[in-house]
């Protein structure tokens, strides 16, 4: 029995070749010419032919399960374009935050004197140009980078309670200048009490407090436009400081609902006064909780954008 | 819808218009992966893998034979697994041990769905033995082109595009493979048809 092994390689591949019919036509025509002499190699070929037949008559198998490919073991392709969508929206999210920091700090409308006066939001000032000088950076290496949304987790997080500390710092200043601005209401109606209770001459007055002469001379010029008024109703011109008119006004009876009136007026006073200081106190806490909103937001896509890398993962 | 148009579809991410396309071709993907791996679970592992693989490179096909590039992939996951087993030569050797006599069950579910009678079915069952048996022993690079050209009935143009080869390698390799193949099986000749015993014993 011949071995088709120990046939020389050319035979062997010119025969294989050639029961496949991929010859070229003089190769053909020689190997033709070879196996008319030789039947051993007539033999080899019959071989070559049959062993090629068992291989195809293999049976095709039956899968034994389908290959098609669930949403999870192909999702790795949508998450990997949720990945770097929660990445841009954290740097977004991020820019936005340290640019309303910087209207906030910098936009000298949005800055009153006594936020201004306050050394905290010094501090947040010198602060906040070098976190607007890092941002860049981050945020485009936030949009490169997968290691950078940690970087810009951390530098959030510094922001954040940067701006829990100036909100503190903002509620400690309105609480600092509400009394501030509540003091002559507050004089006033303490003063009432005083005289009216007592019924006494200006003596009493000093008796009751030191500080009251004071406050009083301060609170002048939110206390004249009423005494001004109760003077012109009652009618009674006394030469003497403001503060007896009013004395005098609530010890007769009746001034009292002039007295009221007065009173009413210089609690009316104290808002008008409020009502000049707070429009730029109300807008900066609107632009504290924007921050703080923003900075939230930074968070939430930089834990979701670390959550959407772990399951991508 | 056609391949093409699926297979654009698949490329934007369809993952329904590609499974379509996997339907179309896991049986031919699988067989290609048995007859190269000889082993069923592997075989289905290597495709599942191969499809995976393809479905994540979409969007590297270029047009061309779909077919082909396909195959390329499932011979790149054969080579895959059988890189792991010779890391593990112990279960290797038992997977491709020779001489099991006695029938594995995923033989008899091979042929479970063939037309033959009872009495041939053993028979059958034993030469197709015999006959991966052969192939199990060829080097890898012999077996995949054994695999595709005279398993599968490729023509040379398209086994060299799977194996990314030249023609000359093809024929070759497919010469030298038929060779061993023809000298293997000659051991198994009571199991081979008649047509191929008679001329072995009278060439003996």
């Amino acid at each position: 029995m011949t071995r088709l092994s120990r046939l020389p390689p050319r035979d062997l591949e010119a025969l294989s070749a050639y029961a496949d019919g991929r010859l070229s036509p003089s190769e053909r025509q020689r190997v033709e010419a070879r196996l008319r002499d030789d039947p051993a190699l007539r033999r080899s070929l019959d071989e070559i032919r049959a062993t090629s037949g068992l291989l195809r008559a293999l049976p095709s198998v039956r899968p034994p399960r389908n290959f098609v490919l669930t949403p999870e073991m192909a999702g790795v392709r949508r998450r990997w374009l949720g990945y770097p969508v929660l990445q841009l929206a954290t740097a977004m999210a991020t820019l936005a935050f340290f640019v309303t920091v910087g209207l906030d700090v910098f936009a000298p409308a949005a800055a009153p004197a006594a936020f201004r006066a306050a050394a905290p939001s010094e501090e947040m000032a010198l602060e906040a140009p070098a976190a607007m000088d890092a941002l860049p950076q981050e945020s485009g290496a936030a949009v490169l980078g997968v290691g950078a949304v940690s970087a810009v987790a951390e530098t959030a997080m510094p922001a954040v309670t940067a701006t829990e500390v100036s909100v503190a710092d903002a509620m400690q200043e309105s609480a600092a200048t509400a009394p501030a601005l509540l003091q002559p209401g507050e004089y006033a109606s303490r003063e009432v009490p005083n005289v009216g209770g007592e019924g006494g001459p200006p003596p009493a007055l000093t008796e009751a407090g030191t500080p009251a002469p004071n406050p009083l001379a301060a609170g002048g010029s939110a206390a004249t436009p009423t005494c001004e008024a109760c003077s012109g109703e009652v009618e009674i011109p006394p030469p003497s400081a403001p503060v007896d008119k009013v004395a005098f006004a609530s010890a007769t009876p009746e001034a009292v609902p002039v007295t009221q009136e007065a009173m009413l007026q210089a609690a009316s006073g104290a808002p008008t006064d409020l009502a000049t200081e707070t429009p730029q106190p109300s807008r900066l806490p609107r632009l504290r909780w924007l921050e703080i909103g923003l900075a939230a937001a930074a968070l939430i896509f930089a834990a979701s954008s670390q959550w959407a890398r772990r399951k991508m993962g | 819808m056609d391949e093409v148009e699926l297979l654009r579809l698949a490329q934007q991410g369809d993952l329904e218009a590609f499974n379509r396309v996997v339907l179309e071709h896991q049986t031919r993907a699988f067989n290609v992966a048995l007859r190269v791996l000889g082993d069923v679970e592997a075989a289905a592992d290597a495709t599942q893998d191969a499809f995976l693989s393809a479905y994540r490179n979409l969007r590297s096909y270029r047009g061309g034979s779909f077919r082909a590039w396909l195959l390329r992939i499932v011979t790149n996951a054969c080579y895959d697994e059988l890189r792991r087993r010779k890391r593990r030569p112990a279960t290797s050797l038992e997977e491709l041990g020779p001489e099991t006599e006695d029938g594995e069950p995923e033989v008899e579910a091979w042929l479970a769905s063939t037309a033959d009678g009872p009495e041939r079915l053993s028979e059958r069952t034993e030469l197709v033995h015999a006959i991966q048996n052969c192939l199990d022993r060829l080097p890898d690079e012999f077996r995949i082109v054994a695999v595709l050209a005279d398993v599968q009935g490729y023509n040379y143009d398209e086994v060299s595009s799977v194996i990314g080869k030249p023609l000359g390698t093809v024929k070759s390799r497919l010469a030298r493979a038929r060779a061993r193949l023809r000298d293997c099986l000659q051991r198994h000749g009571e199991l081979l048809p008649a047509a191929f015993r008679l001329h072995g014993e009278a060439s003996s």
